[in-house]
């Protein structure tokens, strides 16, 4: 795509240094400039229909204090004028806003960083006609695979951005990163009766195309012979390592964010030192895993990004903070700052979470299994878990890709089943947890074991 | 505009291209967001940029710049065309555009007496202190509340290889409140109202729709969950209030009658045009401009995102599937007429088929009379949204409820979650009330594909349905 990219992170830092100054010109008492830069090709398989883009994001976002109000703006594009049109803007709003925010501070000051990613060139070399090529092959090895696929849906993305985060603290920090995904939706049909397959790829560089296709494909004609449950009550249940992520991203999603539990939305926020799971339980917080996309030097308001150590042995240990959150409460901030995307610049920092890795046991799924007479097994997907009340913790999804485990063996496939539970009474249902983490974009993390689940198929 | 567009178009078809489009959009957000009476967000943003979806062979390729630059507008539409001349090797399906009437000269604004852009902020954030003080009077144990305040509004011109000029002005309004109360137990229970659309601020001078009446709804709702019990699980008949009905027109059947699905033939609807799916009682519209009057105001959306007249779609009628939403190349594909539902969430994405205002039609019965047709079962209200596949499967999260027994509200219910798949859901409903609800807003939306959050229309009467699979506790 390009090969300037190495010239992008000192031209953004120019431009949030010239918009500091245009700021204090105006006599800003405090400014913050977020400004990135980004290209990415996006190539969507609908059937047999390619529908492909290419373009960047590109973009300012300027945080305004006037004594203790805030205000925000943003405008896409970085050229001198939308950088001013943000400043001036946010100025505007912090002067017309009538209340105080006392619990304001500062901007982020630290000069620390934590460790950037590897570029990947690959990402940078690809040319859109590779990736509809990849797109293609995929298309082929799934309809290939069985004469009962029907459909494919997918989306290919692959991408580098860059972005700079400087403040009138005399802060001036800059990261950049590539990514490279692959989510397919793969469709097989018999007797009126479809059932989705999914398979999906996330990473640092380009995705390999090959096989993929395939995987998606055979997750779909399995569940073809899907059997009703035929039950309804408690049962033991494996999540697979792509669901249990689902599950344990959802169930920290809320709990562990500091802005939660200042603000009094958190089930965990009294339960600090406490133990709340099962004592092979040990989850991280982590900005720093070498293949994930999310991890840069420092977080989307230049605080250093960090592994932050949630759950030890069962004991809550720390929340995520950023820095408004990390101040009112005399805590640490943990780097968990993020402006959501595509268009980051046009979102405010938020708490968020890096990617969650939960440490791994030295069971494979088939053992997990075996530890269980009567159960499910949960692959690929889950319905509505982003759904679940986050407040009380009850969820109630349904699992349309599920296997029935009888005498410790994975067996027959099942027609979908509603689970429902209780995600923080979660933690203490774990029996067993597996060896097999793999990065999705709800974590790293491996298949898990829970008992007594109410379920209904 | 118009003219740099119309040179930058001859420039791309000199070079092969068999039709280009292109589309200029600029829109003004502005976001206030509270939490317990701090201000959480106060933001404004100007989201400027072109897009050009370049046609060559039967393949397409879209490419888009935020730099108005002529030299880089140029050359995102090359690269555009160079992605199409790939896609037309890779593609099995082509997607070409049959000529349609070109108009020139449109220039539309939307009719509200008091838009929002106009108002100055101290008045912005007065709707979210009344709101917030009637919340507070009318809670019990409050433990967050969160208000919010949502403007959009800006210019979109869209032009093409056939001429076509088309100005119009895009408005969105929106206030919302969230609050959390804390039962004795200890647990948190939620509950949230919201108004929005395509509407003015004379619309929060209404009875109903004041910040007043959306505070004390929300606070109302919340104190009576903090009573209410669990759902039980398993099949119920129940009566499904207008806004959860909304979303199971739009998430559950709306998505599978969009034009891509339906040529990639991955919706089950795709070869099923006059083939009976529902009771007669069911009746689905998706409308570009609804004329439901001054109470029942959804998105104003006049034209499509690749410049079509947006029409008023049957999707079914009394149970017959009748139509499809489509954009220019997916009604090409099926030999049928454009809809108006290519749309775009902004410059940054190519149009796909998106909804408009879905909805099902009113029946003739009373809210007393649905509860009565009920007998015993579950009432099922409002919605934060759900969760769909392809296949029709969907699973949605109704905030609260009641347990009927006998045609008569017995007691409150918690969250309670409904499972099922929407065709064998369209063969159970029963009834029809003849209250028309629509909900609009700038919080909230439709993700379709990564394009999030595009505003969208949904809603629809009560329905009472029979064989509800419901979540919860056994």
């Amino acid at each position: 795509m390009s090969l300037d990219f190495d010239g992008w992170e000192s031209d953004l830092l120019s431009r949030v240094d010239r918009g500091l100054k245009y700021g204090k010109s105006l006599g800003i008492d405090a400014l913050e400039i977020y400004m990135t830069n980004s290209r990415s090709i996006n190539v969507k398989i609908k059937g047999g229909m390619i529908d492909a883009n290419q373009g960047g994001n590109i973009g300012v976002g300027c945080r305004c204090l006037t004594g203790k109000k805030l205000g925000f703006a943003a405008a896409s594009g970085i050229a001198d004028t939308a950088v001013n049109f943000a400043i001036e803007s946010a100025l505007k709003v912090s002067k017309a806003l009538l209340n105080e925010d006392e619990r304001w501070n500062r901007f982020v000051q630290t000069q620390e960083i934590g460790k950037d990613g590897k570029i990947d060139h690959s990402v940078l070399e690809i040319s859109s006609k590779e990736v509809v090529n990849g797109a293609n092959l995929i298309f082929k090895e799934a309809k290939g695979y069985d004469s009962r696929i029907l459909s494919i849906e997918g989306l290919i993305s692959i991408g580098y951005s860059a972005f700079a985060v400087g403040n009138s603290e005399g802060l001036a920090k800059s990261s950049r990163t590539t990514f490279g995904s692959i989510e397919n939706y793969i469709i097989a049909s018999e007797n009126e009766r479809t059932k989705t397959g999914v398979s999906e790829i996330l990473g640092r560089g380009v995705p390999k195309f090959e096989g993929i296709g395939t995987t998606g494909a055979s997750n779909a004609v399995k569940l073809l012979e899907a059997k009703p449950l035929d039950f309804t009550g408690q049962m033991n249940v494996i999540f697979n390592n792509v669901t249990a992520a689902q599950l344990i991203n959802v169930s920290l999603r809320s709990s562990i964010n500091g802005q939660s539990v200042v603000e009094g939305r958190s089930a965990f926020a009294d339960k600090l030192g406490d133990k709340v799971g099962t004592p092979i339980l040990t989850i991280y917080d982590d900005g720093q895993i070498p293949e994930d996309p999310n991890m840069t030097a420092i977080d989307d308001e230049g605080s250093p990004r960090q592994k932050t150590l949630i759950i030890e042995k069962g004991v809550l240990k720390s929340f995520i903070f950023d820095q408004y959150y990390s101040q009112i409460s005399s805590k640490e901030n943990t780097g968990n700052s993020r402006r959501r995307g595509p268009q980051t610049y046009e979102n405010l920092p938020r708490i968020s979470l890096n990617t969650v890795s939960v440490v791994p046991g030295t069971k494979n799924l088939n053992d997990l299994a075996s530890e269980i007479d009567k159960g499910i097994l949960i692959t690929n997907n889950l319905l509505g878990m982003g759904h679940s009340d986050l407040i009380s913790g009850d969820f109630s999804i349904v699992a349309p890709s599920s296997f029935q485990v009888e005498n410790g063996e994975i067996t027959t496939p099942l027609e979908p089943v509603s689970v429902a539970g209780n995600l923080y009474k979660a933690f203490n249902q774990i029996i067993s947890i597996g060896n097999d983490p793999e990065l999705t974009p709800y974590g790293k993390i491996p298949s898990i074991a829970f008992e007594g689940f109410t379920l209904s198929g | 505009m118009f003219d740099k567009l119309q040179s930058i178009i001859s420039k791309v078809e000199a070079k092969g291209a068999s039709f280009v489009e292109a589309r200029y959009d600029e829109l003004l957000l502005r976001t206030i967001m509270k939490e317990n009476e701090r201000l959480q967000e106060c933001k404004v943003l100007k989201r400027a940029g072109i897009g050009f979806n370049v046609y060559y062979k039967g393949g397409t390729g879209y490419a888009f710049s935020a730099d108005l630059n002529i030299k880089e507008l140029e050359k995102s539409a090359l690269s555009a065309l160079g992605i199409a001349k790939t896609s037309a090797i890779a593609t099995k399906i082509k997607s070409e555009v049959d000529p349609i009437e070109s108009k020139t000269g449109v220039h539309l604004k939307p009719g509200i007496r008091e838009p929002a852009w106009l108002i100055e902020m101290d008045e912005k954030m007065e709707l979210l202190s009344r709101m917030e003080q009637s919340a507070k009077e009318n809670g019990d144990n409050i433990t967050s509340l969160m208000v919010g305040y949502g403007e959009l509004s800006g210019e979109k011109v869209f032009t093409n290889s056939e001429g076509l000029e088309i100005h119009w002005h895009p408005v969105i309004l929106d206030i919302v409140c969230m609050l959390t109360s804390k039962t004795q137990s200890g647990d948190l229970v939620t509950a949230a109202d919201m108004r929005g659309g395509s509407i003015g601020v004379e619309e929060y001078k209404k009875k109903g729709s004041s910040p007043e009446d959306i505070g004390k709804n929300a606070a109302v709702w919340a104190k009576e969950k903090m009573t209410a019990k669990q759902a039980p699980a398993g099949k119920f008949r129940a009566l499904c209030e207008n806004r959860l009905v909304g979303v199971l027109a739009h998430e559950s059947f709306g998505h599978l009658t969009e034009g891509d699905f339906i040529v990639s033939k991955s919706s089950p609807l795709h070869d099923k045009l006059g083939k009976n799916l529902g009771s007669e009682h069911v009746s689905i519209i998706d409308e570009g401009v609804t004329s439901f009057g001054d109470n029942v105001r959804g998105l104003w959306l006049p034209y499509d995102d690749q410049g079509v007249k947006t029409t008023r779609t049957v999707l079914i009628e009394k149970g017959i599937l009748k139509g499809f939403l489509h954009s220019r190349s997916t009604a090409k594909l099926l030999n049928m007429t454009p809809t108006g539902n290519a749309r775009a969430v902004n410059f940054t994405f190519a149009p796909i088929p998106r909804m408009k205002n879905t909805y099902f039609a009113p029946g003739d019965l009373t809210e007393e009379e649905a509860l009565k047709q009920l007998g015993t079962g579950i009432y099922a209200i409002q919605s934060a949204g759900g969760q769909v596949e392809l296949d029709g499967s969907f699973i949605f999260q109704a905030n609260r409820g009641y347990w009927v027994d006998n045609g008569e509200k017995q007691y409150p219910l918690r969250d309670v979650t409904l499972s099922g798949n929407i065709l064998e859901l369209l063969n159970e409903v029963e009834g029809a009330t003849k209250d028309m609800k629509m909900r609009c807003g700038y919080f909230g939306g439709c993700g379709k594909d990564g394009q999030s959050s595009l505003p969208v229309g949904l809603g629809g009467p009560k329905l009472v349905i029979n064989n509800v699979r419901f979540g919860g506790v056994e």
